[in-house]
């Protein structure tokens, strides 16, 4: 098999995690403290409000819980591509490119990081409590639109990973710029739609595509219409905005790989 | 804790105990039966272990001890031997409260239960002077803990007087619960009682204002006092001076020239006071002479007065830190051993220098801006950097916005926040985020990691100094560069609330000044936990929630219940961070009202510039440098 030195690498760093284990459990728990703070936030807005744009706790909750899946496996799988700043800055980098694998692959197997496997179990725990209190009439259908959905919700999460860490090769000192369509994207998605101003939904809903990661998704589960007037199917093609992403993401990779000019030092 | 309810249990059946003592009948079998108890009381506070319990234990039993030395004489002066043990028992209490190590309330109850009966009226002194030892302790002043030191009544009320500008209530209360009446009866009482009068006039207003509140002033004495006080008090006791005018008033008979004297005297404190002379005389130690026989001017300045002269002789220039002893040099720990101790011609490395001494005023600001300038040139050379973070908090601005439109969206109105309120909320918090630099500040943790740290114990200031002045010199350039963008965005595209006062700029300045602090500290405190930890990752999570979350970056805190939130307030230094200057800028309307929101970030500002300072103290002294 193809991958078996990225799946060896990858375990390598699984082991070393996990030999410091009080720090590994800690790291485990400390995720999830940081994670729940978002939960809280929106449960307090709710504590002032009866409904967000139009839509109910529950509903909410349906759209936060794919939003946090999805987040969190990309977190997993290409989280720490984010690190790529400081490979780039001490020229750390070359080492990688030497070798006869793939840049990205390396790169992601050797800062694999186990411990933020616990985000996948809360966020699908949220997401489980949040299905269950929507009340949604399943259909086999709608199982499987949720589980294509949370995949390409989670490439998409890598796709944004990659391409805003690949900012890196021309702007090193980008700092947190990359944080806007990560996080920030997280964090617009966690919300429905129609709550946001025209302009802001066009551009981060619509041409940044964020908002087919979970809010048409769930409008499909939830059986609602679409109060900004998209027709029913968006949902059902949402997720193909997945592997768009990824191959979009691949193109500026490749171009900003092709841009790399080391440390010289 | 569980001392100072035991403490409190303890002390009454003491209390209780003595009083018996002296309530019953000669009998051998009684006066046995009564040491017996007192024993086993004693007995009882040693059991319960605390080292200050212990330390009361062994006072009290000395107080005992004299008492029943002092058996023979109790058939003639039965209350001199109450006022005795009473005085050891206030002395004890008094540096328990000092200590700080009793909490105010338990205490309070003991001394309320103690049996208040004709012959033990000097138990009110006793609320009194522990009282004012508590307040004292509150204050955290250790000049006023020294001038409660004294067990003079005029003394104690005197602190508790100064004390009571801070915390008016208790003193006020116990003054007011002096038995007047029974008092006024002995002419050597009444004597104390002007005494301790005088000395409450001799603090100038403060004290004054004292005086009218309490019910003191129903005696004449105080109608003559009123001569000398400060025009404001007189004219709260205007029917007193009618009084006076009246001949044959129930004023204590005096001669004309025994008044023209006490005016005198009166005036000579005043003055003192007004001069910051009334200080308390060093070493004195607390002594049973409860009997204040001496004058009043002799009572008021024997212990607590220190002449000019005196203090300005007194060698050489104060210095800001007391000198090192050696328990504060840093020496290699453990075994003695070659390498440790010159095994290379190297002798025992001391970890932290002397401080610049304290010159004056303007030296010490001056170096602290300078270091405070250092901080601002440092962080404008990142540059792109504050652009990233600049753009990131506009992002995010515009997403809290239309969050929290949305949940005002049905009434226009959302836990007293208007709709504009609400988006200058949003858009005040992105701004003020780069300013008290919630997150992201890790170079303390890094440099105890890395030993680094040494270097800033090695500089002449110390490193608290250090740390904070560079961090206000960020928060300034900060203020310049990363306060203003996001709102100017938001108010393009919202249109958010100027303030509609004018005093809310410069109070909106200092809470936002405050609030810096308050966030160093608690990052200092964060990155101090590294100093034990090492890896001081876990300690940085929690802040990470706590700041973020009951700091009111991503609601309101209004949006909470009620009792949480001012749980939060009270209990937490989180509101002070960002919700504080958020309220006071937007002009929140509900409670807690913009004054006593900034008087929340001075006390928690204090609190913790204290706490860090501890810390760093204790961090000094077990600070171990990783590798060679």
């Amino acid at each position: 098999m193809a991958d078996r030195p990225y799946l060896a690498l990858a375990a390598a760093q699984v082991r070393s995690q996990a030999s410091y284990r009080l720090s590994f459990w800690l790291d485990m728990a400390g995720n999830l403290v940081v994670l729940s703070a978002d939960l809280l936030a929106l449960l307090v807005m709710f504590q002032v409000t009866d409904d967000l744009g139009g839509f109910t706790r529950p509903q909410v909750l349906v759209m936060f819980g794919i939003t946090a899946v999805a987040f969190s496996l990309a977190d997993l799988a290409v989280g720490n591509i984010e690190r790529i700043r400081v490979y780039v800055r001490t020229g750390t980098l070359d080492t990688v490119l030497v070798r006869p694998l793939g840049v990205l692959g390396q790169l992601l197997a050797v800062d694999f990081s186990i411990r933020r496997l616990s985000r996948i179990v809360y966020g699908s725990v949220i997401l489980g409590v949040a299905l269950h209190l929507a009340g949604i009439s399943w259909t086999p259908g709608k199982v499987l639109l949720l589980a294509v959905a949370l995949v390409s919700g989670a490439l998409f999460f890598s796709a944004v990973f990659v391409a805003t860490a690949t900012v890196a090769f021309w702007w090193i000192e980008s700092g947190e710029l990359g944080n806007i369509v990560t996080y920030g994207g997280r964090d617009f998605t966690s919300y429905p739609l129609p709550i946001y101003g025209a302009w802001f939904r066009r551009l981060f809903g619509f041409v940044l595509g964020l908002g087919f990661i979970s809010y048409y998704p769930a409008l499909v589960l939830l059986g609602e219409p679409d109060p900004v007037g998209l027709p029913a199917w968006t949902g059902w093609a949402a997720p193909l905005t997945g592997p768009l992403a990824a191959v979009v993401a691949a193109l500026i990779w490749r171009t900003g790989v092709r841009h790399y000019r080391s440390t010289g030092s | 804790m569980r001392g100072p309810s035991r403490l409190a249990v303890d002390l009454t059946l003491l209390a209780r105990l003595d009083w018996l003592a002296v309530r019953l009948p000669l009998t051998g079998l009684a006066l046995a039966l009564t040491r017996l108890a007192l024993r086993l009381a004693v007995a009882r506070l040693r059991v319960s272990g605390l080292a200050l319990t212990l330390r009361l234990a062994r006072l009290s039993g000395l107080a005992l001890a004299r008492s029943r030395l002092a058996w023979s004489l109790r058939l003639t002066r039965l209350t001199g031997l109450t006022r005795l043990t009473e005085s050891r028992l206030a002395g004890a209490l008094r540096r328990a409260a000092v200590a700080g190590l009793a909490r105010r309330r338990p205490v309070l109850r003991s001394l309320r239960r103690l049996p208040v009966t004709r012959p033990h009226t000097g138990l009110s002194r006793l609320t009194v002077t522990g009282l004012a030892g508590l307040s004292g302790a509150g204050l955290a002043d250790t000049g006023l803990a020294g001038l409660s030191r004294t067990l003079r009544l005029p003394g104690a009320l005197r602190s508790a007087a100064v004390a009571g500008l801070a915390r008016r209530r208790p003193v006020l209360r116990s003054l007011r619960r002096l038995p007047v009446r029974g008092l006024r009866s002995t002419g050597r009482e009444l004597a104390r009682r002007e005494l301790s009068l005088r000395a409450v006039a001799g603090l100038g207003e403060a004290g004054c204002r004292m005086l009218v509140l309490t019910g003191l002033r129903r005696l004449p004495l105080v109608v003559r006092l009123t001569w000398m006080l400060p025009v404001p008090v007189r004219a709260g006791l205007p029917a007193r001076r009618e009084r006076l005018r009246r001949p044959g008033g129930p004023g204590r008979e005096r001669s004309w020239w025994g008044g023209l004297a006490a005016r005198l005297r009166i005036g000579v404190l005043l003055g003192l006071a007004r001069s910051g002379h009334l200080r308390p005389r060093r070493g004195r130690r607390a002594s049973p002479s409860w009997d204040v026989r001496t004058g009043p001017v002799v009572g008021a300045l024997d212990g607590h007065a220190t002449p000019r002269e005196d203090r300005v002789a007194g060698g050489p220039a104060k210095s800001a830190v007391p000198p090192l002893s050696d328990d504060d040099r840093v020496t290699p720990a453990g075994r003695e051993d070659a390498v440790a101790t010159g095994g290379y011609g190297v002798p025992n490395v001391t970890a932290t220098v002397a401080r610049v001494p304290f010159r004056n005023f303007s030296e010490v600001v001056g170096r602290f801006g300078a270091l405070a300038a250092i901080g601002f040139r440092r962080y404008a050379t990142y540059r792109q950097a504050a652009l990233a973070s600049l753009a990131t908090n506009t992002m995010f601005g515009f997403l809290r916005s239309y969050v929290l439109l949305a949940v005002s969206a049905g009434t226009g109105m959302a836990a007293g926040y208007s709709t504009e309120q609400l988006l200058t909320f949003v858009w005040l918090g992105q701004g003020l985020l780069g300013v008290v630099q919630l997150w992201g500040w890790t170079e303390l943790a890094d440099r105890i990691r890395s030993g680094d740290v040494v270097m800033d114990l090695l500089r002449p200031q110390r490193a608290l100094t250090t740390y904070l002045a560079q961090d206000l010199g960020r928060a300034g350039l900060a203020m310049l560069i990363r306060f203003a963008p996001p709102l100017i965005v938001a108010s393009l595209v919202f249109g958010l609330a100027a303030p509609q006062h004018l005093w809310t700029y410069p109070l909106g300045l200092l809470s936002i000044l405050l609030s810096v602090v308050v966030c160093f500290c608690c990052r200092y405190l964060v990155n101090a936990c590294a100093y034990w930890l090492l890896d001081n990752r876990g300690p940085m999570m929690l802040w990470l929630f706590c700041s973020g979350l009951l700091g009111g970056l991503y609601f309101p805190l209004h949006f909470l219940p009620e009792p949480l939130m001012w749980t939060l307030w009270v209990a937490t230094p989180f509101p002070s961070l960002l919700q504080a200057p958020l309220d006071v800028i937007s002009e929140y309307a509900g409670q807690p009202g913009p004054f006593l929101i900034v008087g929340l970030q001075l006390w928690w500002a204090g609190l913790l510039i204290g706490a860090c300072e501890l810390v760093q103290r204790r961090a000094e002294r077990k600070l171990v440098v990783q590798g060679g």
